[in-house]
């Protein structure tokens, strides 16, 4: 049985791990490769790292700390966010030893690189982040790089909805890194769509992520702020969620298979 | 001890960084292979793979390897195919155009529909053939990282395990000394850890 998946986001920002909230302010939380080696240990089912000043900075992809993020040599999916503009970009990212790559910019900036991207890489290494929110009973959709809101263009919709990518980051712009607070009704903006949907922002306890891994279009929860506040929180949430469709938690030192291959 | 040395087919589009991270926290020594005399002095081959069949394939046909690696399979010498890698086995693919695949493996690759994709965490059934991949028991039920839109059909004989969505898929193939694994083992945590090293170990000593 496919498990649904609970991923570990990590959210960089110059180069150092920062809880976000409301992609307005940022407090420090650590080195990425420590960040990186616990979610790892503490085996999350994938870890999405954003790194949110490439974009903004026109700076490409961060391929100096997907290197070091190589080196350390987790064992864990791995999808990367941050920067991304073309085709080429996007393959050196997964060459680079990302299994996935999170577009955002780009459906904005160029729709048509991403059709090119998931044709050259294929859409199960795709996904898409929509930041949006609720106001006056409509949804808007954010554009973090300028702080504004839009309406979501057709064409857009279109590109979620034609299998251009695999899985959509549906992510609460308004309650990122707000205590219990995602917004259940954000899933609708994209109801007609059957691409299944990672959840994000402001999801902190058990009950809300059984009530969201219920839902039959939602794939995977995930949690970023609300990880680094405890140890080995991950398995605790997993542990708490034992009823769910999801890998039970893993506690298994990774020691006992180095250095017995021969 | 002289310890194995496991050759990493580089053909520019695999994830080569992580498989030969893993292959080395299990203590093999590795080494990129792009090349005829790279494989001179190693062990097994691995082949690992992301993104599209035809892609690959001429990447594999540009660096002429796609001789040498059917000449080393001819040989009875240790093949690992993962995730595309896997699929590169069959004789041929219909991602985005009919390919000619590697030809090792009996079957074709095609897409995946309803779900189109295959992603996440997901447990191995036993097969048929399971007597003769012992080696792969202890993981039934286990759960694997899987990643992909295409997939593996080949006839039964070949077939070790398979994984469930809403029907059977393909999850491990086998031919003598020719394995093909559609998840990411280097990707699976402890457990993908585990059954890599019985994996290789399996080939090489088989």
């Amino acid at each position: 049985m496919l498990r649904k998946r609970i991923i570990g986001v990590v959210t960089i920002k110059q180069n150092w791990v920062v809880q976000s909230f409301g992609y307005s302010e940022y407090l420090p939380v650590g080195k990425v490769g420590c960040v990186l080696v616990n979610l790892d240990r503490w085996g999350v089912d994938e870890i999405l790292i954003q790194v949110i000043d490439r974009s903004k900075n026109k700076l490409g992809p961060d391929f100096e700390l997907l290197e070091q993020i190589a080196s350390l040599g987790l064992g864990t999916p791995l999808t990367y966010a941050g920067g991304i503009r073309t085709e080429q970009e996007a393959i050196d990212v997964i060459k680079t030893g990302a299994d996935r790559i999170c577009v955002d910019a780009l459906l904005h900036d160029d729709p048509n690189v991403i059709r090119e991207i998931s044709y050259r890489l294929g859409a199960q290494a795709v996904v898409a982040s929509m930041p949006v929110m609720i106001k006056d009973d409509k949804y808007h959709w954010f554009d973090y790089r300028f702080g504004k809101y839009m309406d979501i263009s057709k064409e857009v919709l279109e590109l979620l909805n034609n299998g251009v990518v695999s899985e959509i980051l549906l992510v609460d712009a308004i309650n990122d890194g707000v205590f219990d607070s995602f917004n259940e009704g954000i899933l609708n903006v994209i109801s007609d769509s059957n691409v299944p949907i990672i959840v994000f922002g402001g999801i902190s306890r058990p009950e809300m992520m059984r009530r969201l891994l219920l839902k039959e279009n939602v794939s995977a929860v995930s949690i970023g702020n609300f990880l680094n506040y405890t140890e080995h929180s991950f398995q605790t949430y997993k542990d708490q969620l034992s009823d769910m469709p999801i890998r039970p938690p893993v506690y298994l030192s990774d020691y006992e298979y180095r250095n017995e291959s021969n | 001890m002289r310890r194995s040395i496991i050759g990493i087919i580089d053909y520019g589009a695999g994830n080569c960084a992580s498989v030969r991270s893993a292959l080395s926290k299990l203590g093999y020594r590795t080494r990129l292979v792009n090349s005829q005399a790279d494989f001179n002095g190693i062990d097994a081959i691995v082949l690992p793979g992301v993104g599209a069949f035809s892609t690959a394939m001429t990447a594999l046909h540009d660096l002429q390897l796609v001789t040498l690696i059917r000449s080393w399979a001819y040989d009875g010498r240790p093949i690992l195919g993962i995730c595309l890698g896997m699929q590169m086995l069959a004789e041929a693919s219909y991602e985005h155009t009919y390919t000619a695949g590697l030809e090792l493996i009996p079957g074709k690759v095609v897409q995946l529909d309803n779900p189109k994709w295959h992603i996440g965490w997901n447990s191995l059934e036993s097969h048929d053939n399971e007597s003769n991949n012992h080696f792969l028991l202890d993981y039934i039920g286990s759960s694997f990282y899987f990643n992909h839109s295409f997939e593996f059909q080949a006839p039964s004989e070949y077939i070790v395990s398979i994984t469930r969505m809403e029907r059977p898929i393909v999850a491990i193939v086998r031919r003598d000394n020719i394995c093909g694994i559609q998840f990411h083992p280097e990707k699976s945590q402890i457990s993908g850890m585990k059954i890599l090293k019985n994996t290789i170990k399996e080939l090489l000593h088989a």
